[in-house]
């Protein structure tokens, strides 16, 4: 009779007590009021104008905010409409039969690759184009120091050698008594020293003269002036130097070569113009974000209230694909917006791997965008809802905090909220009496609010319950928000926003309080620590690592993988066939050991004989033969040596060949107009000689004498 | 005369000269080895940078005659070689020299004679004498032809036929002087220069020490490697694709001869490449004919002749 009757009054009067709670949890508290009466963020007084799409999606937030008049413009303003491109249309017809002409072109050089290549190794199966080989052994330009310098053939030398090297050869040859070739080789060490230390640049078209006038210091240049007169004198005066002199030039040449000075050339004026240009460039900042904008959906506050917290919160460190083992002792908890970070296939099955083995993920975002194995394997797990402590939030509101002492460890854990300043702090007073033997100083230092950062909410999401056991994070709609759900031996706190950890969500005071409910359950409660301001710090057990728009992206960890990454799995597959084929058709033969050539020349070399060839094959024979002999004919006399002039002769002579027929071909090819009609016996001439030529560029060069 | 004061005269001669035609130093020096190489010159460059007077010291110091001759389109070839005239005292024909007869000859703007009268010069140049009358009358030695032409003006001119050029040894281009050099000039003139009055030059050689010196220039040794790398010069101009003719080998001889007194005028008796080098652009400027392309394309029978310079092998040792 007594509970019958208790009933009806008790009824109303819990609901009434429930919806009281309730609206106390939801009022806007004195302090919250403080805060939302500060002046404006900076996103919200200096919003970037237009606001870009994912700071246009928070504009739900702008009018429920105070002071965030110029964010509620900003969202007002309408979308730019994106350029008119429709005069590009008909350019479409044009670019398309461009791709197609390109593409063709591409097909047939493909082709006419494949056909050469094939008729290159059936003309490399006939033994009678085979060249024969010379068996000369072959004078390095460029020789070791350090190796015993071997006496060349004579005139074998260049100027192309290194300084060291000539040298040591001209003191072998004025050691084996040929004062002359080695005064020849003390020059040319010298003028090489000079080029190596930037007085001037050799090249075989100068003259020692023009060498002498080249070196702008006084000294070298005196040094270097009565060897080219010796020289001179010498080569082309038939004056020999006597082998004191020789000896003597070989001590300057020497004291040239050894001497460290070098010359001091001014940049030019380009080369200083560019790094002006690019620190101008940086300068400038090159469209670099406005500091005095907030973004609305930028992560300031975030860093401020992980900060202030004493969590630790950074970019990650290794690629979402390959995070490090979750066992180790220092493995950190993942951070990753699911709308901001998008995870390709590899990823996401090495993310819930990773999980699975013992990884702790915060993730958020919309359900939809999740990965799709990871949600699938959560799916199939067990979840629960999250809750937070609203009700010791509740008490703590507006409540003092008694003065910690440094090093001390709080006896429980509680979150702190006062609406100006969130932290996590403990030893909450139920009765101020217990303080008052406290120092007035110390106990003033342990006001929160004092040193708080000015950490704001929004009321999108609630927390504080009426009841407990019921999930806390919720959005606005009433709809749990957010969950734990435990993967293998690991954990993913989900949650079904992406904006929680924005700016403008975190303006609200009561959202931070979700924001590190959620951090803490992910990467795990840590001990909470009493630092020496007084504030009472709650890290977490584990390091956060937070994922960037790119992490998702597997990286391209070798090119084939990137270029796989990118689809071109098939080219791929085709690119090799073709190398493989260019390889049996080419790259065979060039990767046989070959004598060293005339490094200068021989890219000139390849040029004329690719023109001989071209020419040949479009039946110019006159032509290819006439450039060929006027080739052939500055090769023979670069190597001849002083005493000769006829080039067939010297030809004949050192390939072994008949002088007689060889001056008679030679005669014909040199004689050869390019405008003169075809007689038929061009190209046969030609392929008579230049492999003579070629037998005579791979062999060091000799005198006739 | 030896190589070493072969080289001691040359320098006197060129420092006098020099003192006269102030910055033009190469220009004086391409001259006189133009004269002991037994050449001539054609100078080109606009009126008034020393020209005539370039001559005309030249003639007072080396001691030699002069003339000049004015070419314009009404100039008849016997008003260069000379005329027979009726000798009424005699009763009979003489001939009157013309001023080709003298030792330096000044052609001023040549090409504006016709080619007529330009090709009364071919003969005086090419042998040393004149034909006229039916009797051909030898020219003094030293002999040597100054002609000089305006490169900007070409109405009313007669370019010179490729036969003609190619008797030049040298041509040798007219600079203007630099700011530095026309301050001098100017400084000259305004204490008193007077060039039509070049009375205190004293001859530092006479003719038969030019002749000697050409003796001497033409023992000086050159060896086969210069000999090659000098047709391989001249032979570079006949294969450039972008000339339409190449040198002579005129011109590879005309190279030989001023190498050999570059090598004397520096006390030595042996050609080094250098000599050939520094030669060679004088030489073969006015020998070449460019592709009308080229020409058209901007494209200088100097950038040409660089080109082969810088791509020439050098012949050498080592």
């Amino acid at each position: 009779m007594k509970r019958r009757f208790l009933a009806p009054v008790l009824g109303p009067l819990a609901l009434v007590a429930v919806l009281g709670t309730a609206a106390h949890s939801f009022a806007e508290t004195p302090e919250e009021s403080a805060a939302f009466a500060e002046a404006a963020a900076p996103f919200c007084s200096n919003p970037p104008k237009p606001l870009k799409d994912d700071q246009r999606n928070l504009c739900g937030y702008a009018s429920q905010l105070p002071n965030c008049a110029a964010f509620q413009e900003a969202c007002t303003q309408p979308i730019a409409a994106p350029p008119d491109l429709s005069w590009l249309a008909p350019l479409g017809v044009v670019a398309r039969f461009v791709l197609y002409a390109l593409a063709g072109v591409l097909v047939i050089g493909v082709f006419y690759i494949i056909f050469v290549a094939i008729r290159k190794v059936v003309n490399d199966r006939n033994p009678s184009e085979t060249p024969a080989k010379s068996g000369v052994k072959v004078v390095p330009l460029v020789e070791d120091a350090a190796a015993p310098a071997p006496l060349p053939a004579d005139g074998a030398v260049a100027l192309l050698a290194r300084a060291d090297a000539l040298l040591a050869r001209a003191d072998a040859l004025l050691a084996r008594g040929e004062a002359a070739l080695a005064l020849s080789h003390y020059l040319a060490a010298s003028l090489r020293s000079l080029d190596e230390k930037g007085f001037l640049r050799i090249a075989r078209s100068q003259t020692n003269g023009e060498y002498l006038r080249a070196i702008r210091d006084f000294e070298f240049r005196g040094a270097v002036a009565p060897m080219v007169r010796a020289v001179d004198r010498a080569e082309f005066g038939s004056v020999a130097a006597s082998a004191e002199e020789v000896a003597a030039f070989g001590a300057t040449a020497r004291a040239l070569v050894m001497s460290p000075r070098r010359a001091v050339t001014a940049p030019s004026p380009f080369a200083a113009a560019l790094p002006a240009a690019a620190l101008a460039l940086l300068l400038l900042g090159c469209g670099g974000e406005n500091k005095k904008q907030g973004s609305p959906s930028g992560s300031e506050y975030f860093q401020s209230l992980t900060s202030r917290q004493g969590l630790t919160v950074t970019p990650l460190s290794h690629p979402l694909a390959a995070l490090p083992d979750p066992r180790s002792k220092d493995a950190a908890a993942v951070m990753l917006n699911a709308e901001e970070t998008p995870l390709d296939d590899e990823t996401d099955h090495a993310l819930s791997a990773w999980v699975a083995n013992g990884g702790h993920l915060l993730l958020s975002g919309h359900s939809s965008s999740w990965p799709k194995e990871l949600a699938k394997a959560m799916a199939a797990s067990k979840t629960s809802p999250l809750e937070v402590a609203a009700d010791a939030l509740a008490k703590t509101v507006g409540k003092k905090i008694p003065p910690p002492k440094t090093g001390e460890v709080p006896p429980h854990d509680t979150l702190l909220l006062d609406g100006r300043d969130l932290r996590l702090a403990t030893g909450i007073a139920d009765d101020e009496e217990e303080y008052e033997d406290e120092d007035e100083s110390t106990r003033e230092s342990g006001e929160p609010a004092e040193e708080a950062s000015r950490i704001r909410g929004f009321t999108a999401y609630s927390y504080g319950s009426v009841r407990p056991g019921i999930p806390l994070v919720r959005r606005g709609d009433g709809k749990i928000a957010a969950s734990l759900v435990s993967v293998g031996t690991g954990t993913v706190v989900t949650l079904d926003e992406a904006d929680l950890f924005t700016n403008a969500a975190l303006a609200y005071p009561r959202n931070p309080t979700i924001a590190l409910t959620l951090l803490r359950v992910a990467a795990g409660k840590g001990t909470p620590s009493v630092a020496a301001d007084g504030i009472v710090r709650y890290s977490t057990y584990r390091t956060i690592e937070r994922a960037r728009r790119h992490d998702g992206r597997q990286g391209a960890s070798d090119p084939l993988s990137a270029l796989l990454a990118a689809g071109l799995r098939l080219p791929l597959i085709h690119a090799a066939i073709f190398a493989a084929i260019l390889f049996f058709a080419y790259g065979r033969r060039m990767g046989r050991a070959e004598p060293d050539r005339l490094d200068s020349r021989r890219a000139f070399a390849e040029h004329v004989e690719a023109n001989g060839l071209l020419w040949a094959k479009r039946k110019f024979g006159p032509l290819a033969l006439a450039t060929w002999a006027r080739f052939a004919e500055e090769r023979l006399r670069a190597r001849m040596p002083k005493s000769a002039t006829d080039p067939a002769h010297y030809l004949a002579l050192e390939t072994g060949q008949d002088p007689t027929f060889i001056a008679d071909i030679w005669k014909r090819a040199t004689e050869q107009s390019p405008t003169e009609r075809a007689r038929g016996d061009e190209i046969a001439i030609l392929k008579t000689l230049a492999p003579l030529l070629d037998r005579l560029d791979s062999a060091p060069r000799r005198t006739l004498s | 005369m030896d190589s070493q004061a072969f080289a001691t005269v040359f320098e006197r001669m060129k420092s006098q000269i020099a003192s006269v035609v102030v910055g033009q130093e190469d220009l004086v020096e391409g001259l006189l080895v133009a004269t002991i190489a037994r050449g001539h010159v054609l100078l080109e460059g606009a009126p008034g940078l020393g020209k005539t007077l370039l001559a005309r010291a030249f003639a007072l110091t080396t001691g030699t005659t002069f003339k000049r001759i004015q070419f314009t389109p009404d100039l008849m070839p016997s008003d260069i070689t000379g005329s027979s005239i009726f000798d009424r005292d005699k009763g009979a024909f003489s001939f009157v020299p013309g001023p080709i007869f003298a030792q330096i000859v000044l052609a001023d703007e040549i090409n504006r004679a016709p080619a007529k009268t330009q090709s009364a010069l071919l003969e005086a140049m090419a042998d040393g004498s004149v034909s006229a009358d039916g009797v051909s009358r030898k020219l003094p030695a030293p002999f040597l032809v100054v002609a000089t032409q305006n490169p900007i003006e070409s109405q009313g001119t007669y370019p010179l036929p490729e036969a003609q050029l190619d008797r030049f040894l040298v041509k040798l281009l007219v600079e203007n002087p630099t700011r530095d050099v026309e301050a001098r000039i100017v400084r000259a003139h305004a204490d008193g220069f007077d060039p039509t009055n070049l009375n205190h030059i004293t001859p530092v050689v006479d003719a038969s020490t030019l002749v000697e010196m050409s003796q001497v220039a033409e023992q000086v040794r050159v060896d086969d490697a210069v000999v090659g790398y000098m047709v391989d010069l001249v032979r570079r101009t006949r294969d450039d694709r972008t000339i339409e003719l190449g040198a002579s080998p005129r011109a590879s001889i005309a190279l030989l001869r001023s190498a050999r007194v570059v090598a004397a005028a520096e006390g030595r008796d042996f050609v080094t490449p250098d000599d050939v080098k520094r030669q060679a652009k004088a030489i073969l400027r006015h020998r070449v004919m460019l592709h009308p392309d080229a020409e058209l394309q901007g494209i200088r029978a100097d950038n040409r002749i660089d080109e082969i310079l810088r791509t020439a092998p050098v012949p050498r040792v080592a």
